[in-house]
Formats: structure tokens, sequence, C-alpha cells
């Protein structure tokens, strides 16, 4: 069997990855003439001096809260621990968008403590504070959304893999601070730029938490330009923000491969050690600021306004909304979902290096930066409705099908991953003994493996629908004109300083992350025990 | 598999082009405003002639390139916008066609819409300031231009440049001062601001009552909006200001339109006329000036109790049809002077 279609349909599905930012790197070479001059003379180091600025303290904040959390839940016992270890990660569950809607009017019910400062300290450290305060609160929400990305990376490290290095320097003698410093950070380095690179990345993706303070970094910078029909600059500007993820990644690799960390091959599990009373307390504090910050407070307002604004009119168009959004997710899982499983299953019954890497590079989506792929995405349909006006009307820029396209870019890797994963756990022997059976490599492909991967198939789906669900940069460029989901309505409504009823599409979005995560998250769990 | 894939993708394809066509006893209305008394006037209009209005919101930049990429196809039968500026350009993008009635012309002030016919004023938005009462004397603020003066330093407050209607201020300023002036002013301003630009115009003025500035740049309805509002806190603020008009011994106060245009390929334009002439129409005019508190197109105050309080104001009528044209150079000027 040549399975030269399997391999042509993994091509294809590798190229369209790959199209959106082909096409960026393609048109940013245009002329730009003078609207890039004026780009350049007075905007542009402002978004790369506000996007360095914001990843880094981001990345900071990020790190502080998911690591002394990750270690406290794993080596102390503490009233509350084991509800912490999960509650934790509700905040994954909560986009920063979401979250900025609940902060929005705390920014600006400062001004009494500005007109204080104005009165004490005098105009200029009025004027200055004020420049401080957004940064504050965008930096805090983004953090407090996104720790759990290190949350999890350390957990596992110091919990699991790391566990008989700790008891060791235990034994011998090292207190807690002394572990923890000098055996658990070190450790750790390679779990701290994993998970602090995705708080990067996720950070520069940012639309709707920076907006809502009032930043302008290269995020919002591409979308105003693409919204002022400046094709080139925009372009351009995400060439800018593709050099800063190239920075990032090159820092990744670099920090990862100069040290390897050889982790003793035998996983246990540390003998967590109980805390006193007060102790307790304090690890129990330790917890409880992240999760406050980062779920409990904008839950708890958004419930409270979410009940206040329940018999308003607008709720025909938060279910509306919700239908939508929940149409893209569903869709865009389904379309993942079979892309990966004919990336995966194809490279497995017909060996192929080349789907392999057309595989490869379909992972690759999930690092591209959303805006960079907004408007590559964007400029592809312009040009197919222009070329085909018998498909305008059907290929208008903001339609649904460029919508899924860039779904299906994004989050491809989401659905791979799993599927991949599972595929690997399933015994070769299993498939041998089907071969030795009679069966040919595409049957045991569909009549063993298949079977036994569906749940991973489930779980990449499910992670897909819930990354859809809560998007907000792709579909606030790509989607239709008069077409709102939950994500861009709580957006809308909060731009326009209409915090109670952007409570209710907020809120509906979480607990709908929830219900997906939940089971999610404890099949995984028993999945891996 | 590859074939459900493709279906699905189609039918997406398909929603979105069964949603394209239109229907008869129907106008379909591109709009940039959203508010609840636009529905009002939509619901009155269905009960006057039996046509449903079905309206598409987005911002007008969105509209204007939807109308490009459907061309002919398009359903639309009316544009509206929130800007002159914005109107004038979606003209000249030919996209409008030109439409006359007498209802139109007598009910519109001349100076104030297309001359060509392609669009027409039903509401009218002026760009003020407000004060604040207690710190600020009666006749202390004359002038756009006062604004930027250094003894206003740290007491501005303004929204964004990339709001419109800041965009058709300093297009105003520029026609009316000329670029290099006009700069000047906006460096000017910058220098003043009491805060970095954020929040809309509302903000500004509840921020001006809390104390936190002494004046701010603003559309005199969303103080309307905040002294007729059902939030005692929001009157209150409100009532912690006043409303000047300025440049009243000179050009007059920039004030822009809510308008509205027949779309070049309407396949609906005497309903589309005739939306047209019920916005300009007394019943109308007297939902947006007690609702909206936007002026009546012809400034019959009378309409309206807010704002027969403000009184009269001179119009600046002048800059008004080089707004459009000057939008560019003033978005660039913003950038240059560093109003975020």
């Amino acid at each position: 069997m040549s399975g030269w279609p399997a391999r042509g349909v993994a091509w294809v599905i590798a190229l369209l990855v790959l199209l959106p930012v082909a096409v960026v790197l393609f048109r940013a070479g245009a002329p730009a003439g003078e609207a890039w001059a004026a780009i350049v003379e007075n905007r542009l180091w402002g978004h790369l001096w506000q996007t360095g600025l914001l990843v880094g303290c981001v990345a900071v904040v990020a790190l502080l809260l998911g690591v002394p959390t990750a270690w406290v839940v794993s080596v102390y016992d503490f009233p509350g621990r084991n509800g912490m270890k999960w509650l934790l990660l509700l905040p994954v569950a909560m986009p920063g968008f979401v979250a900025a809607v609940a902060y929005v009017d705390v920014l600006a019910g400062l001004v009494p403590f500005y007109i204080w400062v104005r009165k004490e300290w005098g105009i200029e450290a009025f004027l200055n504070v004020q420049v401080v305060m957004p940064w504050v609160f965008a930096v805090g929400v983004l953090g407090a959304t996104l720790y759990p990305y290190v949350f999890l990376s350390c957990r596992a490290l110091f919990a699991k893999q790391a566990a008989g290095e700790l008891e060791a320097a235990r034994l011998l003698g090292c207190g807690s601070a002394g572990v923890f410093l000098k055996v658990a950070l070190p450790m750790a380095r390679p779990a701290l730029v994993a998970g602090g690179s995705l708080v990067v990345m996720e950070a520069m993706n940012d639309y709707g938490v920076v907006s809502a303070f009032g930043l302008t970094p290269l995020t919002p910078g591409i979308f105003r330009a693409w919204g002022e029909g400046e094709v080139a600059v925009a372009m351009r500007l995400a060439v800018f923000l593709m050099l800063f993820l190239a920075v990032v990644l090159a820092v990744e690799r670099w920090q990862r491969g100069r040290r390897l960390f050889e982790v003793s091959g035998a996983e246990g599990l540390l003998a967590r050690r109980k805390l006193g009373f007060g102790k307790g307390l304090v690890a129990l504090g330790i917890c409880l600021v992240p999760l406050g910050i980062g779920f409990l407070v904008p839950g708890w307002r958004l419930a409270g306004w979410a009940w206040d604004s329940r018999g308003s009119a607008e709720i025909v168009g938060h279910l509306a909304a919700g239908w939508n959004s929940f149409s893209l997710a569903a869709g865009a899982a389904v379309l993942v979902s079979v892309a990966a499983l004919l990336l995966v299953a194809g490279q497995r019954v017909l060996k192929s290096k080349s789907i392999l890497v057309a595989q490869k590079i379909g992972l690759m989506g999930y690092g591209f930066p959303s805006a960079v792929v907004a408007v590559g995405v964007g400029a592809v349909v312009v040009w197919v409705s222009q070329r085909f006006p018998w498909a305008s009307g059907l290929a208008l820029s903001a339609s649904v099908s460029g919508l899924m396209f860039a779904y299906f870019v994004r989050y491809l890797a989401v659905g791979i991953q799993p599927v991949a994963a599972g595929f690997e756990r399933v015994p070769s022997a299993l498939r041998d003994a089907a071969r030795t059976l009679g069966e040919n490599p595409l049957g045991a492909v569909l009549r063993v493996d298949l079977p036994l991967v569906r749940p991973a198939v489930l779980a990449g789906a499910t992670l897909c629908f819930i990354d859809v669900f809560k998007e907000l940069t792709l579909t606030l460029v790509l989607r239709p004109f008069d077409f709102e989901t939950l994500a861009t309505r709580t957006y809308r409504l909060t731009d326009e300083g209409r915090m109670a009823e952007a409570a209710l599409p907020g809120l509906g979005l979480v607990l709908l992350c929830l219900a997906g995560l939940i089971p999610l998250t404890l099949w995984m769990k028993g999945d891996g025990e | 598999m590859r074939m459900f894939r493709n279906k699905l993708f189609f039918g997406f394809l398909l929603v979105s082009a069964v949603n394209a066509t239109g229907a008869e006893g129907e106008l379909h209305v591109y709009s940039h405003r959203h508010y609840e008394a636009d529905q009002k006037v939509n619901a009155l209009f269905k009960e006057k002639t039996g046509i449903v209005v079905k309206v598409v919101n987005a911002e007008v930049n969105q509209l204007v390139e939807r109308l490009k990429s459907e061309g002919a196809a398009s359903p639309a039968d009316v544009l509206i916008a929130v800007d002159a500026g914005q109107m004038q350009r979606a003209a000249a993008d030919g996209l409008l066609q030109a439409v006359s009635s007498e209802t139109l012309l007598k009910n519109t002030p001349e100076a104030m819409r297309d001359a060509e016919g392609r669009w027409y004023p039903f509401t009218l938005r002026a760009r003020g300031i407000v004060v604040a009462k207690d710190r600020v004397k009666e006749g202390e603020l004359k002038t756009y231009e006062d604004l930027a003066k250094p003894e206003w330093r740290g007491r501005v407050l303004s929204r964004s440049s990339t709001s419109a209607y800041n965009q058709a201020l300093m297009a105003s300023i520029v026609v009316a001062n000329g670029p290099e002036a006009a700069e000047k002013w906006a460096e000017g301003i910058v220098k003043n601001l009491a805060r970095p630009p954020q929040g809309g115009d509302r903000d500004q003025i509840k921020a001006v009552a809390a104390g936190l500035a002494d004046a701010a740049i603003t559309n005199s309805y969303y103080l309307g909006l905040l002294l007729n509002s059902p939030d005692a806190a929001e009157r209150k603020a409100g009532e912690a200001v006043r409303m000047v008009f300025p440049n009243q011994d000179g050009r007059g106060t920039h004030t822009n339109v809510s308008a509205a245009g027949v779309v070049k390929h309407s396949k609906h334009v005497d309903a589309a006329t005739k939306y047209l002439e019920f916005l300009v129409s007394e019943d109308v005019q007297r939902i947006y000036a007690n609702e909206t508190f936007e002026h009546p197109v012809m400034m019959d105050l009378s309409l309206g109790g807010q704002l027969g309080k403000w009184g009269e104001f001179k119009v600046d009528s002048t800059t008004f049809p080089e707004l459009g044209k000057n939008l560019p150079e003033a978005t660039r000027l913003f950038d240059k002077a560093g109003w975020k």
C-alpha cells in the first residue's frame, strides 16, 4: 500500500497550519508607505517595551504565585490541603478577560486614593501613580489566572519526580527552607521554564485584559492597525510579535539545554510533613492568595452581579451568544479531532516519516500568537472573497469558515497531543497479534487501536472545545458581523462599562469550562494512577 | 470522515449565505448605533409602515468594509454612522446613493447634510466640556484652545484618541487652526491630562465629579444620560458638573451628527427613503431628545426638557464639511502628540 492519499491529506493539514504565518511573512514585505513610517515614529517603540514589560511582569507574578503553592501542597500536610490541590487549578477556567470584569471598576474606584496622593505628594506623583496602577491590575489579573501552568508543572515535579532527592536532602539534615532553596528550586528549573514560557505565550496573546486596563502592547496594536484597514502595518507588527516569540522560545531552549537535570528514574511519593496550626494557617494563606485573586473574588463579584441582572432583557442575547460559542467550539473540536486522528493513525499505519513531520508542524500552531493567526487568516479570507466574488457572502472576511480555520490552526496541537499519547500507550504486541491473525495494518488500527484510544480522542476534543469556548482574541477579529459569542459579549459589555451585565455571560463561560474540565481532570487522574 | 468534515465546513458556509439574503417588507440597516431608543424608533416605524427593520450592529469601519466586500450582493438598504467624517468617506467611496425628498430637505440643516443628498443627519451631538461646578468659575473656560494652556496642568480629562468623537474634534481643529497649531494643541492637552486616557465620556464626567480633574472633553448627551439615570450616584455625579459649549465667540462648538444614507445597491430605495424621512420626523426627534439627550437635528429645543436647560448654542458648521478629509491627518497628529 503506497498510502499517498494519507500523506497528501497530512500535508494539506500541515500546510493549512503554516498558511497564516506564511501569509503574514509574505504580506509584511509589501510596501506599507507612510502609514508604517508613522507607526515606527510614534507607536512601535511603545508596543515593544509594553510587550516586554508585560510578559516579564506576568511571568514573575505567575512564578511567585505558582511555585510556593506547588511547594506547600506537595510537601506539607495542613488543613484544606486536599481541597487546595484541586482548587488551585480553578483559575484555568477563568479567562483573564472574565476576571478583569470584576476588577475594572475597582481600578476606576481608586480616584479618592489618587486625589489623596496629589494632596500629599504633589502633581507628579499623582500623574505617575495613575500610570502605574493599570499595570498593577493587568499584571495581577493575568498572573493570577495564568499561574496554574506553573503550579501544575512544579507540583508534578515536587510530588513525584523529585521526591527521592527531596527526601534525601531532608534526611541529610537540610531544613525546610534549605530543601526548597538549595534542592527543590534548582531541580524545578526545567518545570519553571516550561510553565513560565506557557504563561508568557498566553500573556502575549492576551487582548481582553490589556485593553480593559488600557495598555497597548503588540497584540492590541496589531488589531488596531488591522481595524483601521492598514493591512501591511498589521502584518509588520505581527512579524515583530513573532520575533518576540522566537526570543522567548530561544531563552526556553537555552535554559533547558544548558543544564539537563537527571531525575531519578523511580518516581516516589514524597512523605508530606504535617504542619502545626499556625504554620498550617500560613500554608493555607499562601494558597488562598492566588485562588482568591484568580477565582474566588472575581467569581463572587460576577455571581452577585449576575444575580442582580437576572431579569434583564439581555438574557435572550446571552443565550444566542451561548449557542454560538457552543456551535463553534463543537465544530472546532470535531474538525481538530478528525485531523488529529488522521495524522496520528496515518503515521501509525504507514510508519511514514513525512506524516510525522506533518504532525510536528501541526503541533506548532499552538505556539503561533493569536494576533498573527488572526490577521493571517483574515487576509486569506479577504483574498478568497475578492478572487472568487461568487463566494462573497459566503467567505466574508469575518465569516464562520475563517474563524473555524483559525481555531483549527491554533488548536490542532491540543487534539494531536492526547491522541498521540493514547496511541503510545497501546502495546504494540496487541497490534502484532492482530496482524498475525490476518488483519492488514489499516484494519489493525481501526479495530485494535481506535477502540483503545477513544478516551484520548475524547480528552483532546474536550480540551479543544474548552479552548475555543473561551477564546476571545481570534474571535474578535474574525467573527461575522452581528455575531457574538459569550466571550466577545463579555468583552464588549465590559468595554462599554456595563460590568453588571457582562457578569452573566462571563460566569456562564466559566461554568461551562468547569463542567468540561472537572470530568477531564478526574479522568486523567484516574488514568494516571 | 473527510467527507463529514467537508459537509460540516460547507454547512457553516451555507448558514452565512442564508443570513445574507433579504425579504420583502424588511429593511436592512447597517448601524453603528445601539441604543434602546433606536429599538423603540424601529418598532414605531414598523407600527406606522408595516416594514420590519433588521439591524446589523458594528463599528462603522467594519460596516463600510462589509459593504465594500459585498458589493451588489449586499442585503443592506441603509447605513447609519455617528460621525459625519465616516459618512463623507463612505459617500466618497461610492457606497451610498443620492436620494432627495422635500421632507429631508426641510427637516435637516443645509450646512450639515451631504450636498449631493447621499446622506442626511438625524441627531446632533455636541462635543463640549464639562467642568466641576465648585472649582471652575463661570467664564473661566471658554474654548477648546483654553484647555491646552499651562494653567490647566493636571486638571483635564479626555478619552483615548482612538475614539471617533475625539478624531472628529481634532479634524475640526486641523481645519480651523491648521495642522501645526492642532498638533501644538494636542501636545498641550496631553501635558494637561490628569490621567492617561481611559474609559468613555461617562467615566470622564464621573471622574471630574469625584475630584480627579476639573474639566473633561465630552459629548453633551452623556451628561444628559447621567442626570437622568435611574442610579442615584450617577445623578449626583451629573449634578456636580456644568456643561460648557466652547468657542461661542468664534467658530462655535464642534458638533457631529448621527446620519443615515441609502446604500448604493439597496433593493428597497423607497422604503429606505421613507425610513430616513421617518428619522427626522417630530415623533422620532422627540424620542431622541428625551431618551438619548442628543440635540434634535433642527435644534428645536422645545422637544426635550434637558436640552432646554442647557439652552441654545452656536454650532461649528464651517469646519463640518471638511471633517472626513482630515480624519487621517487628525489620527496622525494625535499619535505624534502622544495622545494615547
